[in-house]
């Protein structure tokens, strides 16, 4: 029952701003069994190997948000993720990406937090009832609306894991825009109109790229990034219908962009860091073989008009190895480029409910791949016989 | 030193702390109010309370009911007048929560849903989910950011009281980040720090959960009041005491020894059948629950687990669409951290330290003895939880007495002498000294893992579910020889922000001091009454000499006295305390007297 201890390697970035110029790495060999979370095995460091190790924890059950910090270079929560996943390799933990380092693995939330405050994170009643009234009703569907992005912990990890964050504070961030869309989406508020001019403000949703990385490191299946675009769809309506403003709506404040103290880590090469940041690069870079295509098509176009053997020369080149090679090359990236599209679908669009339940995202990407394979063979089939 | 004026301090910023910020920020939004908490409000205790939150609402229960379940679970020893005030202001605080936002599970009809809870005759629990402490906790701080006047000091690391002219004034605080002093001078305070569950070994309860405030007020005078109820929480995880929620059982589930049997029935909970039931069998309240356990495992009836003896939580009838929609966390925990689908498998739980039913002794109008000095929340007894919580309980505490405390320290604030004394700059200095002389102390002998791994398994040896004598004074003693190499503790780490290795080491300080306070109060109680049993002779409640109140009184170095303070009984005289079937006929004879 008993099982031998096994032993680790775990890599701390270490850094003391009061005696290090900047940050280090330590390495502490522990010894661990199959249920040590992350978090034990920083607890045993600071207990039994060196006591000036800090970091933030509490609840040790994934609901007080405290304990966020990369590991592995992934954004995850220390007492949600175990040692043996990681073994035998060194387990490699730093604190949280894009926030400034106070000390250790404690980061500065100092911007996050003003964020969070300057929404109007509260219920601003569309209804205004005494209490004796009794509460508003609301349906348990109607509770669903928001209900995902009401299991915000505020862990921070989604920060961590934006780009666009990292590279410019003043971006509003995807958790604080699940927060404001959670009130936005609730059947018993009435402020959406003073919110929404944060989402159209500079700052807000049109920052967001949809790297997407946001929600698959949410430890609580709030899907940061479906609020982030839906509000995408909300903001673009609000431009172009015109937004219905309450004409006594107080203005709603700047997005403080609030640096805290800490040691502030270069954005340099952050998209090699990490297998979803590739991905996303990749997608972005396929729309460059779009552009490509057609200015190939538009030479065509451009030697058609300067005659027949322009033309012939341009559709030659077509034919020859170099021309085939950029088609396939084309071909591929743009079924790439189109996969990944649909693969975002999901994120983009407001939950689609029917009879009650939630459509899956896997169901939404596949019937958008499905959609778009029908409608390519029907339009091959109808140039086909058109040419034939 | 940096010095701030304000006139309502609040050491604290969960539930409790943050609904009596805002109870002073509404009552006269004039008022400064400072709101400190040496964690972001969010990531308070508050957070991890999953089951939900008392207040009658069906038409077929009362507020009588309500009353009764709570003082008859606490074994009598709750303050009746404060338990009438409390469950006649549960539900309007309830409501106050969803018109702030919370988001309440709700029935088809739109309206607010209640759930079973253990030792309580009716359902009356507010729920969202298995999350209730989660989303109540992030309503109040988030409706707090709308009060201009409510100023927070996140990550402040609260020393010290400054006392002086019989009356509080203030404390004296540490920012954490950079180590600096921060002199307080308030003209009301409120303590709502929460508990101390960490003074033992396997406890639902955070790391933060170290019993500061409570030592803070209790080194001023104030007595911390029947300390020696420690609730044990039936179902939770092996190894960690991770927090399987009452909910689990209020929602049908059901506990099973090795042979699968329904042991409850054989402790007085039974009869099994028709299932559920309220306040029987699994809705029987907390302390019985974990006392059948207690025996179960002495009669070699529980299964064995890496981590330690455990019997089963099965909820397998729920099914896992139910599952699912009412307990989605306790599914992910129990699949998370032991592999186990619930829907499939029942989980192995065990009982661990879950709520310090005692704490800094209070009235009705959360004030201590020492004038200016509020407390609310569990760090508090203001009288209702008695000798055993009943679950759900606590969260409706926190609303309706976070309220309370808030406006009775607000209505202090205005009216006390508003000149603060001279001496709280120089009482400021020497509790900032003695904070300083801790850490640069050189050549300590003693490291606070060691201590605390040490106090922490003593506790659970003398304050466990079943108590005896000799080993109470045994913890006393040894609780005596910490505190006596506390004093060459040793701080590895000498800087100034961030300083963990400190912090740790003045939460030790407090919590060697709330320990004594439990081990003493539980030696002194000669009888048997709710979380406290005894096996030595005091088996029995003996409302004769001990239908009292403990307090523990500071006496510095020296081990606390305890002394007795009376217990207030208004329309509720003591009588047989039965669940199950016993329970039902002990109810119905009462009935039938009354209308004699």
């Amino acid at each position: 029952m008993t099982e031998p201890l096994k032993l680790i390697q775990v890599e701390v970035l270490r850094y003391r701003p009061e005696q290090d110029e900047k940050p280090y790495p330590a390495t502490y060999t522990i010894p661990f069994n199959d249920d040590m979370s992350v978090l034990e095995a920083l607890q045993y460091i600071k207990e039994e190997l060196d006591s000036t190790l800090s970091y933030r924890w509490s609840c040790r059950m994934a609901i007080c948000g405290s304990c966020g910090m990369m590991i592995d270079g992934v954004p995850a929560l220390a007492c949600h993720s175990f040692v043996r996943d990681y073994y035998p390799r060194t387990l490699r933990v730093e604190a949280l990406d894009h926030f400034p380092v106070e000390r250790d693995l404690v980061v500065a939330a100092d911007d996050f937090i003003g964020k969070l405050e300057s929404i109007k994170p509260y219920l601003v009643a569309r209804e205004v009832r005494r209490l004796d009234q009794g509460e508003h009703l609301q349906t348990p569907v109607e509770r669903e609306h928001y209900a995902q992005f009401s299991a915000c912990i505020n862990c921070m990890l989604c920060y961590a894991a934006c780009p666009q964050y990292g590279m410019n504070h003043e971006f509003i961030g995807p958790g604080v825009m699940a927060l404001l869309h959670r009130y936005n989406e609730d059947s018993r508020d009435g402020a959406r109109e003073q919110r929404m001019e944060l989402v159209n403000a500079e700052e807000g949703v049109w920052n967001c790229t949809a790297v997407g990385y946001c929600s698959q490191v949410c430890p609580k299946g709030v899907d940061p990034a479906n609020a982030v675009n839906i509000n995408k769809i909300n903001s673009a309506r609000d431009f172009f219908l015109g937004s219905a403003r309450a004409p006594d709506a107080l203005p709603m404040p700047e997005v403080p962009v609030v640096n805290g103290p800490g040691y502030v880590r270069p954005m340099a090469g952050w998209w090699r860091k990490n297998p979803s940041f590739i991905r996303y690069m990749l997608r972005e870079s396929t729309a460059l073989l779009v552009a490509i295509y057609a200015l190939v098509l538009l030479a065509g176009l451009a030697s058609l008009a300067s005659g027949e053997s322009a033309y012939n020369g341009w559709l030659s080149w077509l034919a020859s190895p170099a021309g085939s090679a950029l088609h396939v090359v084309a071909l591929a990236a743009m079924l790439y480029h189109s996969w990944s599209w649909f693969e975002i679908m999901p994120k983009t669009m407001p939950p689609l409910i029917v009879r009650g339940k939630r459509v899956a995202a896997g169901v939404i990407t596949w019937s958008g791949v499905g959609a778009a394979v029908a409608s390519t063979l029907a339009l091959f089939l109808i140039v086909w016989s058109l040419a034939s | 030193m940096e010095i701030v004026e304000t006139d309502v301090a609040i050491v604290g910023a969960g539930g409790a702390g943050l609904r009596a910020a805002i109870a002073a920020a509404e009552a006269d939004p004039s008022l400064k109010i400072a709101l400190l908490s040496k964690v972001y409000p969010m990531r308070s205790h508050t957070v991890a309370a999953e089951g939900g939150a008392a207040g009658v609402v069906l038409p077929h229960d009362s507020l009588e009911h309500h009353f009764n379940d709570t003082v008859s679970g606490g074994d009598w020893l709750c303050e009746q007048d404060v338990v009438e005030y409390f469950v006649a202001n549960c539900t309007r605080e309830m409501v106050q929560m969803e018109h702030w936002g919370c988001p309440w599970s709700r029935k088809d009809d739109g309206h607010i849903n209640v759930r079973a809870f253990g030792g309580m005759k009716i359902e009356r629990t507010w729920f969202a989910a298995d999350q209730t402490g989660f989303h109540m906790l992030h309503t109040l701080f988030q409706t707090s950011i709308k009060y201009p006047s409510i100023e927070r000091f996140d990550e402040y690391f609260v020393l010290d009281l400054m006392v002086d002219d019989g009356r509080c004034q203030g404390l004296l605080a540490l920012q954490i980040r950079t180590g600096k002093f921060v002199l307080i001078k308030a003209r009301s305070v409120i303590i709502a720090t929460g508990g101390a569950g960490r003074v033992f070994r396997q406890s639902t309860n955070g790391g933060v959960v170290t019993g500061d405030g409570m030592a803070l007020a209790y080194r001023h005078g104030v007595a911390l009041r029947d300390m020696e109820f420690v609730q044990y929480h039936p179902t939770c995880m092996p190894g960690t005491g991770l927090l399987f929620t009452e909910a689990c059982r209020g929602e049908g589930g059901i506990l099973v020894n090795r042979d699968g049997y329904r042991f409850l029935q054989d402790y007085g909970l039974g009869p099994p059948d028709p299932w559920p039931r309220k306040k029987a069998m699994e809705l029987g309240p907390r302390d019985r629950l974990s006392q059948a356990f207690w025996h179960e495992e002495r009669k070699g009836r529980t299964i064995d687990t890496p981590q330690g003896t455990a019997v089963l939580l099965d909820l397998r009838a729920l099914g896992r669409a139910h599952i699912q929609e009412r307990l989605p966390l306790i599914s992910d925990m129990a699949q998370r951290f032991m592999g186990i689908d619930p829907a499939d498998t029942p989980i192995p739980v065990r009982p661990a330290v879950h709520y310090t039913m005692g704490g800094i002794g209070v009235d009705g109008l959360c004030a201590s003895s020492l004038p200016g000095l509020y407390a609310v929340g569990e760090c508090a007894s203001v009288g209702i939880h008695g000798a055993n919580r009943l679950g759900s309980n606590s969260l409706a505490e926190l609303c309706v007495f976070g309220k309370v405390a808030g406006e009775q320290a607000a209505r202090h604030a205005r009216t006390c002498p508003p000149a603060f004394s001279s001496a709280l700059e120089a009482l400021g200095a020497g509790a900032r000294r003695r904070a300083l002389a801790l850490r640069k102390r050189e050549g300590g002998s003693e490291r606070i893992a060691v201590l605390r791994r040490e106090m922490a398994l003593t506790m659970e040896r003398g304050c466990g579910i079943y108590r005896s004598g000799d080993e109470m004074a045994a913890t006393c003693e040894k609780l005596a020889e910490l505190r006596a190499r506390y004093h060459s503790v040793r701080v590895d780490d000498k800087s100034d922000g961030w300083n963990t290795d400190w912090l740790q080491a003045i939460e030790l300080g407090f919590q060697l001091e709330v320990a004594q306070a439990m081990a003493h109060s539980a030696l002194n109680r000669r009888e048997s009454r709710g979380a406290h049993q005894r096996i030595d002779g005091y088996a029995e409640r003996d409302d004769i000499n001990f239908l009292t109140h403990s307090l523990a009184m500071y006496r510095g170095e020296d081990e606390p006295e305890i002394v007795h303070g009376s217990v207030t009984i208004t329309k509720s005289k003591p009588a047989l305390r039965a669940y199950g079937a016993a329970g039902e006929h002990a109810e119905q004879s009462l009935t039938g007297a009354a209308h004699d």
